[in-house]
């Protein structure tokens, strides 16, 4: 049986974590509000940019743009995924990595090789003893601006046009709550469509340049704006699910503690009772004697 | 009708949200300037000074390159920066200038460097047009 030092020498170091984790857990729930401001703060530009592009590419029937363009064969699909550079998150990581994993194994089932961007020292730890093909690796800058992203993208879009990737696919987590996070794969390039939502012809515009010349302008942005929302939803999921993670740590060092204590107390009356037995058996035999 | 409702977009944000009496934007081939009443119109932009006029007063800012929408009563601009002209730091503006300036002596066009140098220029310089 484990001694009152040993059981007293627990609790306290249970403890200890229980303070780590609590501080771990407030700082991810101000991070997270930082990032879900961001996400905020996206929103419009981000809509507004979808919106406009519909409308643009729903007056252009048969349009034809580099970055619209699906190949016809594809030789090269890549995948840009997006995992932390830290773990103690929940499932974040483990989660990422499995949607992605999902995804290459059904192109090399398709036949189609993948390469990846790696975006955080956990998905570049996990993939880079795959043997799969990296093409490059960022760490996670914990939080993005949009430049980042927008070289992200411009790097994209280069390989894309160059023809050294034929698609181009993002995976990452979504935000939805504190609790939930759920990965998501979309594709990045060729840009789809289908989602823009076409809109009515929208009547006598003036266009300038002309409306294929904005489109040419818009559709790069359009890239960098999605990477940048991929990015700021992940951030965001992270945390939340850092948060959850770290909330439910704290929980279970909080009932450990109160098992402990009570495994403490027992222990310790059991204790003295045994001493006061000592005791009375003592004197008892003493009084036996001299009786 | 006798304001234009201005609001420029950034990924960052909102910029500005305010009803204005004109404005001038930097239209990829040109500038245009656009009055209450102004036809619908799309245009493509390029980097450099968006400025308005509100209660008499012109203000500015640094645009990057972007797009615009025009309605009668109201333009909406899409871009990926924007600074207005009183919160540019010009001592770190000049600074930054100066080493690029400086960096720029010892490239050769042909480096991979240079473009990327000399669009900073670019950007650096109006910028500091527009702070001035």
């Amino acid at each position: 049986m484990a001694t009152l030092r040993d059981i007293k020498r627990r609790i306290k170091s249970v403890k200890n974590t229980q303070q780590i984790t609590k501080a771990m857990k407030m700082v991810s729930a101000a991070k997270l509000r930082r990032a879900e401001e961001e996400i905020k703060a996206a929103r419009p530009y981000a809509q507004k940019m979808k919106e406009v592009l519909g409308r643009l590419v729903s007056r252009q029937e048969g349009f034809e743009h580099p970055l619209l363009k699906a190949k016809e064969v594809i030789e090269k699909r890549e995948i840009i995924v997006f995992t932390a550079e830290r773990g103690l998150c929940g499932g974040f990581n483990s989660n990422i990595i499995k949607a992605a994993e999902s995804k290459i194994r059904e192109s090399l089932e398709e036949e189609v090789p993948v390469s990846l961007t790696l975006i955080g020292r956990k998905g570049i730890s996990y993939f880079s003893k795959r043997g799969l093909e990296v093409r490059a690796t960022y760490p996670n800058p914990g939080r993005v601006d949009y430049p980042w992203a927008a070289r992200l993208g411009e790097t994209m879009i280069d390989a894309f046009t160059k023809g050294e990737v034929d698609e181009i696919y993002m995976v990452f987590a979504e935000f939805r709550s504190v609790l939930i996070q759920r990965p998501v794969v979309t594709r990045l390039l060729p840009v789809e469509t289908g989602g823009l939502g076409a809109e009515e012809g929208g009547g006598d515009y003036i266009f300038e340049p002309s409306d294929r010349g904005i489109l040419n302008e818009l559709l790069p942005k359009y890239v960098n704006i999605q990477i940048y929302t991929a990015f700021l939803e992940s951030i965001a999921s992270e945390h939340g699910a850092r948060m959850t993670a770290m909330d439910s740590a704290t929980n279970n060092a909080s009932e450990m503690i109160a098992r402990l204590t009570l495994h403490y107390n027992r222990a310790r009356q059991a204790a003295i009772t045994k001493e006061l037995m000592d005791i009375v058996n003592g004197v008892e035999a003493m009084r036996k004697r001299s009786a | 009708m006798d304001k234009v409702h201005l609001e420029v977009v950034t990924p960052k944000g909102i910029v500005v949200s305010e009803d204005v009496e004109d404005l001038v934007a930097p239209g990829l081939v040109g500038e245009f300037g656009v009055l209450p009443g102004h036809a619908f119109m799309m245009a493509a932009l390029k980097m450099g000074r968006l400025s308005y006029q509100k209660d008499g007063r012109r203000y500015s800012l640094f645009v990057s390159s972007g797009y615009a929408e025009v309605d009668q009563e109201k333009a909406i601009l899409l871009v990926e920066e924007a600074i207005k002209a009183e919160d540019i730091d010009v001592g770190a503006l000049r600074a930054e200038k100066g080493e690029v300036e400086e960096r720029l002596r010892s490239t050769r066009p042909e480096d991979e460097a240079y473009q990327d140098l000399l669009s900073r220029l670019e950007r650096l310089t109006i910028m500091e047009e527009i702070a001035g």
